[in-house]
Order: structure tokens, then C-alpha cells, then sequence
């Protein structure tokens, strides 16, 4: 009963299901040190020194030249509230400089929340109110807004290994990419519990694949929501994720309003390769700064994607490397 | 129908429920006194309430969300953002401010009528109606606008400040003023580590809250499932997991009620659970 309900509802995000290809591999992790990914947590009040300082211990980001040399930086924008709710501009800016330096031609800012079917609500917008459209194209990064209503715009992928066997719509632009930086935030969600390096990839697919999932929370089925973010954190398979953790959305979230509190001057910067360690080391870190969050919330979220092989969540498994900036 | 119309479908009923320029609840700048208006005041109806906030929105509908008006002001060079939330009903939006709001930062935001105040963010719930006021640099030092704003939009708003009956099920005794929370389904029960646990197949709604016993603070949960056998499931579930251990675990018909405090002794802890197991099945049996 619960397979076929799932499958249904499956059938209504992916489409011919049957035709789905399977969701793309990714090289190895580059940023590794004997065996162990590598994770670099940066403390400093200067974005830019903090950053450059993170790339050096990480070994570089030269490490992805090989894969290509045009960006995709995945950003957040679920509500129109500048950071630490969104992406903030000058961390795409200091990320895309930096790649720059490192021998990138390209780096384009991409996010799908929005829809041109509906005047009111533009892929754009929300980038736009908070400012960070106008400003990061000023300063030479290009932006791909998605729409998050095209079906023409998005690939049904599908993983065998998959607990819920019906496919994910990822978007092209995300899929295609041959090197994929996710630029996180460390936030609680209402929902997830914890938003940094899986959960952003919701912003990845379309917008039913996302409603069916939250419709299967909101009915109490959260381990259909637990690994349904972590299909669509598979179905992206980013290369670096960067969680712009200078300020952090404790006790409630993903938007201002609700329970949510900000803490300011955590002052950090996480650099990872691998997700799933990445999302362990900031359920940590949360659990510092928020008294109604502890790192087991995730639990099933890090076991499931683990037994997908996206990465590790044992922190004695990963290289940390702690340093001041 | 193929996957493309209904998306196309579906942005189409999207956009005749998310609006432009449609003035609403919240007045002109100027109605307000020295505000100015800064772009369109926009709309979200239930089915629309995505487009505004997405990954936000499934906690406001858990609770009862009808629709929602925002509008942005100026003044003194600073940016204002005003979300006016109605819901089923004013217990209802009650329910979403006992969830939003801070413990320890209530002060009375308009002519009395409480509101949770910290930082750049004013909330407060009148009538059927959860108000929030926000500057729009969340990263911005307090500010005393987000107050003013929501007291002059609160003075227009109709219905009544306060809980209300909302908890009414809590023994009153020793309860800690402010710290009740009303959980509307199982999304709300993410509030706190130790309910991870709690069994959401029937869950129905739940009371957290905060007691101050004679040897220290203990905060309890009151769960109502949608029928006893429902309850037992979970009551056994929770006696069998490990996590459980060293807290209060009690049943009575659809009512389940967690009590844990590091602090006072077991006899205290016991006793509250004992009082609010009793509180609430009298209220249930009114209710009924």
C-alpha cells in the first residue's frame, strides 16, 4: 500500500517513470587526505581571507580543474529574506573569485524558485528583493534562474537504490554541470529539522517532487521525507559544498517569522566535498548554538544517504581540519 | 494528461491565488502615519502559499493558514516587512504564535495586547490573526520601528489579544506564563530533540510546556492521539526505546504525557505528570 501510494506519487513528479535514466555519477571526491575527505571549518570575521584560508587546506580548488571549467553555484532562496535566510551575495562573489583565481573561465549562480507561468512570482524575484541578483551580475557572475514549473526544464533520474521507487525531476542545468559547488546555509527547518548541504537540494528539483515530499511529512510519514531529500541531494551530486556559517538560523526555520532566532558571529565557514559529512559536522555545530536541536534529529537523513554511498557520517571517518582566519 | 499541463495547470491556479497589488488587510503607508510604501502589497491564498515561502510554509498550514497579505514600508530610510497571517480561527492563531514566539522577550506591543519582541522582529496574534513585523535586514541592530508598526497595525485588526482557551487542558499550577506551546500536528513535534521519538501515526495536537516545581524546572508534553489505541501504540513505543529513560511516561485514553526535568526528584516529576494526565482527560471527558 504504502509502495503504491509513493509510486503514484512518483508517477505525478516524474512523469514516464519507466523511461527514467538513471541519476548521474560523479567523479571521486578530490578534496581527500589519506583515504579521508577532507573538511575545512574556517573561524574569521573576513569573508574573503576566511575563504582563502579554508581552499589552501583544503588542497586547492585547482582539484577540480580536471572536471571543467564552468561553475554551477547552487544557491538558496525559499523566501525573499536576505541572509543568513538566503545565499548571501558577497559569498557567491568571494566563491566565484576564487574559482576564478584558481582557473575557472565561469561561474553562474543557479537557483529554481519561481515560475514565469506566474506573473507575481518570477524565477528571479526572490533573488531580486534581497538584492542579490543585480549584485552579483555587477560583479561578473552570471545568474540562471529556473523555473520551477517547466517541465521541459527539468531530467526524471531515477537510483535503483532508491528506498522509494519512483524517479526525481533534477533540473538540466544542475544535472549537466560538471562541476557543482553548493553554497549552504546552517539553518533548523520546520520540517527537516536541518537545512545545510542535503536539504538545499530541494531548490534542485521540481516543484512537485517537493510538494509530494512535504505532503507525506505533513501526514506523518518523515522517514518518505528523510530520504526523499537525500534522492534529491543524489540526483545532484555537487563537487564542493560551502556553508556560509557566519550566522546561523537557530530554533525554527527555514524563513524568519516563525520560531526562528538568528545567532550572530558563529563567524565560520565549512569547505567539504563530501555532503553527508558536511551536514554531520553542522548538525554538530547547531547543537552548540541551539538547545532544541541535537544531532540524532538527522539521524535517518545521514544513515540513508550513507547507505547511498554519498559520502560518511562519522566524523572520525573525515579529515577535520579546524583553523582561524 | 501529460506531466507539462499539469504543471501549466498548476501555475495557473497559482496565479490567480498569488496577487499583485491587492491592497487587503494591510493599509496604505500613509494610513499609518509617517510610512511610505515600498512595491506592491501582494497575497497568498492556502494553495499559493509556496510561492511565498517555500520549505516555510508546511508549519503555517499545519496550524490553519487561510491566506496571508504582505507589504512592505519605509521610513527613515529603513525597510519594513509585514506579513499579516489569517487563520481558521483566533485559537488557531494563537497556536502559530505560542510556536513563534520567544520565551522571555513578550511585552505589551499595543494597547494590550502582548506580543513576542526580540531584535528586528515584533509577533503577535489578535483575533484570528498572527501579525509579524520585521525589518528587512534581519542583520540589522533592534529596531524600534518593527514595534511602532505592528502596534498601529494591531490597533486595526479585530478580535481579541491572548490565549484564550487554548490552554485550558494544562494544570495551571506552577506553570511557567509564556512557555506553553501548541503543537497542531506532527510537523510541530521537530520543536524539541526529546519528542523525536513520539509516535505521529494518529497524532492529533499536543501542549509543551514549562513547570516550575519546587526543586527546579521540568518541562512536559501532552499529546492527544485521534483514539486511544493510537495512544497506546505510541505509549508502548516510547517505554520500549532507550531514549526514554529517566522521564515520566503516562496514559489515559486518547492522552499521552511525557514529563522530563533533570532537577527535581522523581516524586515531583511524577506528581505533574500525575496532575496533567488527570487535567486533561476531566477536559477531554467536558469536551466529549
Amino acid at each position: 500500500m504504502q509502495r503504491a501510494r509513493e509510486s503514484a506519487a512518483g508517477t505525478f513528479s516524474g512523469g514516464c517513470t519507466s523511461r527514467a535514466p538513471r541519476c548521474k555519477t560523479a567523479p571521486p571526491n578530490p578534496f581527500v587526505e589519506n583515504g579521508k575527505p577532507l573538511l575545512v571549518s574556517v573561524e574569521g570575521e573576513d569573508l574573503t581571507s576566511a575563504l582563502r584560508a579554508g581552499i589552501e587546506a583544503l588542497g586547492g580548488l585547482d582539484r577540480l580543474l580536471p572536471l571543467g571549467r564552468e561553475a554551477l553555484l547552487k544557491g538558496s532562496y525559499v523566501v525573499p529574506q536576505p541572509y543568513p535566510v538566503t545565499t548571501a551575495a558577497d559569498c557567491i562573489v568571494a566563491v566565484a573569485d576564487e574559482l576564478a583565481r584558481a582557473g575557472f573561465r565561469r561561474s553562474t549562480l543557479f537557483e529554481a524558485q519561481g515560475s514565469r507561468l506566474v506573473s507575481a512570482f518570477a524565477p528571479e524575484a526572490g533573488m531580486r528583493k534581497v538584492g542579490v541578483f543585480n549584485e552579483v551580475r555587477r560583479r561578473g557572475v552570471d545568474v540562471i534562474a529556473g523555473d520551477f514549473l517547466d517541465a521541459d526544464e527539468f531530467r526524471p533520474v531515477r537510483n535503483p537504490d532508491w528506498s522509494v521507487d519512483s524517479p526525481v525531476s533534477v533540473h538540466k542545468k544542475l544535472h549537466d554541470a560538471a562541476v557543482v559547488v553548493s553554497l549552504g546555509l546552517l539553518k533548523r527547518h520546520g520540517e527537516a529539522r536541518l537545512t545545510c548541504a542535503l536539504k538545499i537540494h530541494f531548490g534542485s528539483v521540481s516543484i512537485t517532487d517537493r510538494m509530494v515530499a512535504h505532503k507525506n511529512a505533513s501526514q506523518g510519514r518523515m522517514n518518505y521525507f528523510d530520504h526523499r531529500l537525500v534522492h534529491f541531494a543524489d540526483a545532484v551530486k555537487p563537487q564542493l559544498n560551502v556553508v556560509d556559517a557566519r550566522a546561523l538560523l537557530a530554533r525554527g526555520g527555514p524563513a524568519l517569522g516563525g520560531a526562528a532566532e538568528i545567532v550572530r558571529n558563529v563567524n565560520r565557514l565549512i569547505l567539504c566535498g563530501d555532503m553527508v559529512a558536511t551536514d554531520a559536522y553542522c548538525a554538530r555545530l547547531m547543537a552548540q548554538h541551539d538547545e532544541t536541536f541535537s544531532p540524532a534529529m538527522i539521524d535517518e537523513q545521514l544513515k540513508h544517504a550513507t547507505a547511498l554511498g554519498l559520502g560518511t557520517a562519522d566524523l572520525d571517518a573525515v579529515k577535520i581540519v579546524e583553523i582561524k582566519a | 494528461m501529460s506531466r507539462s499541463r499539469r504543471l501549466c495547470l498548476f501555475g495557473a491556479l497559482l496565479s490567480t491565488l498569488a496577487c499583485r497589488g491587492m491592497p487587503g488587510r494591510l493599509p496604505r503607508g500613509a494610513d499609518l502615519g509617517p510610512y511610505a510604501d515600498v512595491d506592491e502589497p501582494e497575497y497568498y491564498a492556502a494553495q499559493s502559499l509556496y510561492a511565498y515561502m517555500n520549505g516555510g510554509a508546511e508549519i503555517y498550514n499545519e496550524y490553519g493558514f487561510s491566506q496571508l497579505w504582505v507589504r512592505r514600508y519605509a521610513r527613515d530610510s529603513r525597510e519594513l516587512v509585514v506579513e499579516l497571517f489569517e487563520m481558521r480561527d483566533a485559537r488557531a492563531a494563537f497556536g502559530i504564535y505560542s510556536y513563534a514566539r520567544r520565551a522571555g522577550a513578550e511585552v505589551d506591543v499595543a494597547d494590550g495586547c502582548r506580543g513576542s519582541l526580540a531584535g528586528t522582529e515584533a509577533k503577535l496574534a489578535k483575533g484570528a490573526y498572527f501579525l509579524v513585523c520585521r525589518a528587512q535586514d534581519p542583520m540589522a541592530s533592534a529596531d524600534r520601528l518593527v514595534r511602532d508598526i505592528c502596534a498601529r497595525i494591531a490597533k486595526r485588526l479585530s478580535g481579541e489579544c491572548g490565549a484564550g482557551d487554548a490552554f485550558l487542558i494544562l494544570d495551571g499550577n506552577a506553570r511557567i506564563a509564556g512557555s506553553e506551546i501548541h503543537l497542531a500536528g506532527p510537523i510541530g513535534l521537530n520543536v524539541r530533540p526529546w519528542l523525536s521519538s513520539i509516535g505521529r501515526e494518529g497524532f492529533g495536537q499536543g501542549w509543551l510546556v514549562k513547570y516550575e516545581l519546587p526543586a527546579g524546572k521540568a518541562e512536559a508534553f501532552l499529546a492527544e492521539y485521534k483514539s486511544a489505541d493510537l495512544a497506546e501504540k505510541s505509549h508502548e513505543r516510547l517505554l520500549a526505546d532507550a531514549q526514554s529513560i529517566g522521564r515520566w511516561i503516562g496514559r489515559k485514553g486518547r492522552y499521552l504525557v511525557l514529563v522530563q526535568g533533570g532537577d527535581p526528584p522523581r516524586e515531583q516529576i511524577e506528581d505533574l505528570g500525575a496532575r496533567l494526565i488527570s487535567a486533561a482527560s476531566k477536559a477531554g471527558a467536558h469536551a466529549t
